[in-house]
């Protein structure tokens, strides 16, 4: 789960470092350097959970870990492209709630 | 159709013969971006070309075999929910050796001399015990499922359950004994061949593939809809659509590419395929078996059970222990053969512990080990998701229907695009020639070939779900002391699919209308909304008993049929006939490029896909 909550914070802010779905969530046209940052920050948020899905809890292979990542990680694209499509003012609210819940699941040991 | 949005729609849109407009945008857009030479365009054109054929060749097939091989990821789920009578088996320890046992000794009472049982034990997804057994040497096995409490066998209805869809998306599986499987093997794989090249080059045609990752415009209506709805479902979860295919491609390798196994293992009399397949399966081959249909062979002796699940339980650390076997080697010894559970791990045949029957002593642990055989054990492993938890399994289902989505929207795609090249088309000469001619304004049919592939297209999209709902009801309805029952369940189903396919014919060949899409899916959805009202009407297993009862694996089946019925339903609403002009007056501004009978209207792409 935590995989997902991640994936999906990390999607959000790749999709808002482009400049279509920027323009749609913000109102505004973002900074071509912005969007590069918020791009960036996405790769490493999405490097992020791969880590953590490599080194699941006690009992369970990375083998089936990093499965269920790979999982996780097209679901997430789908919910964000979901989100940009018709919930695109609430994708940074919902970003920033996916990433925040999804360290607390990982933290839990979700 | 505004100037920004042009670029982006040319390149998977094309047809294979490019217009002059075509290539006149294009010469402005190189001439804008001076990196991108013009062989890769025409490198482009050709993937797309060969996008567009390898997907509508087989593209129905792919449907069918995407859709029932996603149905058959809740295999064990359907086998259970088809047989009512399974119901009220109450969950095992699954370390208690004594399941095992009861279920053995009930056969022991039941058939004396058997020669080799399976024997599948119950876990989370199954509750009863699964036994096969046969007393031949060589011939086909017996089912028994038995109450894990008791050991009593029970006596369920005749069905395929989910095994049909199982068997029907890797062999066209059309009756219980299996008939041309072999035939149906060939075909399923040359059509995962085309799908694998059509995501190939489907990736390779997409353009935008990074600028347009999340886009989605259904409100756009038309072509655009259509595009972005194919785009987005094949880009988005395209790592499992080309693990899915490869993997389908590479685990029945060995009857489609022999020739190394040909070359690799020269027997004295020919191929010996039979030290393949122990090294596959990281057995000895000197300890398979071979025999010959009528050998005879000794049945087993009486076997004590508990003491060899222990010792298992032991060598393998507390892991799971999915089924045993019991069999006599090349030898004649009586061997049981202790299986680890599928869930406990990715790579798929679980290692295996050989004992030894009569005296319960440890002999041979089989696995696995070789590097390129743990990989094709991980591919099939990927492939059957047997390590996949609730959770998981329900969002590789969801993959599954987007991936049966992206294939229905590619089949769509097509009629939309050549009916919109046709209609402009017919606008430029034929209305002018039915003008001079006639002094009015003619409606033209579409080409045959248009008309026969949306005709195909509502058989195979609107049809299967059609024909799956009427296999489920069937189940129910169908009386359970009819001969060949299980057989009668599958002619309901191809009953189903062959009107549908008469109907679409109907609709979309002989007298194109809008009815074609809305009745078909109408009628799918009427039979899945039904599913649970029959089911309430033919047994104790309803949602009036489930719900309250807190049985969930129940539950969920006949709640899962009913939203599956309300969203056929809600599309079926959609494309009904007298809504295409409402919504065309109201999409005034963004005229549909695509006539009625061709298409369903754009906008529910975007919900089921949401919903998948």
């Amino acid at each position: 789960m935590s995989a997902f909550l991640l994936c999906f914070a990390a999607w959000s802010v790749m999709a808002l470092g482009m400049d279509r779905h920027h323009e749609d969530a913000t109102g505004r046209e973002g900074a071509a350097h912005r969007l590069q940052q918020l791009r960036r920050a996405g790769v490493l948020l999405l490097l992020l959970s791969l880590w953590l899905a490599a080194h699941p809890a006690d009992g369970v292979p990375a083998s089936l870990g990093v499965t269920a990542w790979a999982v996780a990680l097209s679901a997430a694209a789908v919910a964000v492209t979901a989100t940009v499509t018709w919930q695109p003012r609430r994708t940074p609210l919902l970003a920033g709630l996916a990433l925040l819940a999804g360290l607390a699941a990982w933290a839990g040991g979700g | 159709m505004t100037s920004s949005t042009l670029p982006s729609q040319t390149p998977a849109e094309r047809a294979p013969a490019a217009t002059a407009a075509n290539t006149a945008s294009e010469a402005a857009r190189s001439a804008k971006k001076p990196k991108v030479p013009n062989d890769r365009e025409g490198f482009r054109q050709a993937m797309s070309w060969l996008h567009t054929w390898a997907g509508l060749i087989l593209g129905w097939l792919l449907f069918a075999i995407f859709l029932t091989g996603t149905l058959s990821f809740f295999k064990n789920e359907f086998n259970l929910w088809m047989r009512p009578e399974m119901h009220g088996l109450q969950p095992v320890d699954a370390t208690d050796p004594q399941v095992a046992q009861k279920a053995l000794d009930a056969l022991a009472r039941k058939v004396p001399n058997v020669t080799q049982w399976i024997m599948h034990l119950p876990d989370d997804r199954d509750p009863a015990v699964n036994l096969l057994w046969r007393d031949t040497g060589n011939g086909r096995f017996e089912t028994l499922r038995m109450n894990p409490q008791t050991g009593e066998a029970i006596d369920a209805r005749q069905t395929m359950g989910g095994d049909f869809f199982y068997r029907f998306h890797f062999e066209l599986r059309t009756a219980q004994k299996g008939r041309w499987t072999l035939e149906g093997r060939w075909v399923v794989g040359v059509a995962t061949m085309l799908m694998f090249v059509a995501l190939i080059s489907g990736v390779i045609t997409h353009r935008r593939i990074f600028k347009d990752f999340f886009t989605f415009r259904p409100t756009k209506g038309g072509q655009r809809a259509w595009l972005d709805a194919h785009n987005v479902s094949g880009v988005l979860v395209l790592p499992f659509y080309l693990m899915i295919t490869f993997s389908g491609l590479m685990i029945f390798h060995t009857l489609y590419m022999p020739a190394g196994i040909a070359t690799a293992y020269k027997g004295e009399n020919g191929v010996d395929s039979n030290a393949y397949f122990a090294d596959l399966q990281g057995e000895k081959a000197e300890s398979r078996p071979r025999r010959r249909p009528g050998d005879k062979v000794e049945p087993l002796p009486a076997i004590a059970l508990p003491s060899i699940l222990t010792e298992a339980r032991t060598r393998w650390d507390g892991g799971r222990i999915g089924s045993l076997q019991a069999r006599r080697d090349a030898k004649g010894r009586a061997v049981v053969e202790v299986t680890r559970h599928e869930g406990d791990r990715l790579q798929y045949r679980p290692p295996r512990l050989l004992f030894d029957a009569s005296i319960g002593q440890w002999l041979d642990q089989a696995d696995a080990t070789g590097p390129a055989v743990k990989t094709y054990g991980v591919l099939y492993g990927l492939h059957m998701a047997r390590f996949a938890d609730i959770g998981l399994r329900w969002a590789l289902f969801g993959f599954g229907l987007l991936g049966s989505l992206m294939i229905a929207t590619g089949m769509v795609l097509w009629s939309v695009k050549r009916s919109a090249k046709s209609q402009t088309q017919a606008s430029r000469t034929g209305i002018a020639a039915n003008k001079d001619n006639r002094g009015g304004v003619v409606p033209t049919m579409a080409p045959f070939g248009e008309r026969l592939v949306a005709a195909i297209n509502i058989a195979t999209l609107a049809g299967l779900p059609l024909a799956c709902g009427v296999y489920i009801a069937s189940n129910r309805l169908v009386p359970l002391n009819a001969e060949g029952r299980a057989d009668v369940e599958l002619a309901w189903f191809f009953s189903a699919w062959g009107l549908a396919l008469l109907w679409a014919l109907a609709c979309a060949v002989v007298r194109p209308s809008r009815m074609g899409w809305s009745f078909a899916l109408g009628a799918a959805g009427l039979v899945w909304a039904l599913l649970p009202v029959i089911n309430a009407l033919t047994t104790h297993t309803h949602l009036g008993v489930t719900l309250p009862a807190g049985e969930w694996v129940w539950a969920s089946m006949d709640l899962a049929f009913l939203t599956t019925g309300l969203v056929l339903g809600w599309l079926s609403w959609r494309l009904r006939p007298g809504r295409a002009r409402k919504g065309k007056a109201a999409e005034a501004k963004t005229p549909r490029t695509a006539p009625a009978a061709a298409l369903p209207a754009a906008t529910e792409v975007s919900v089921s896909t949401s919903g998948a």
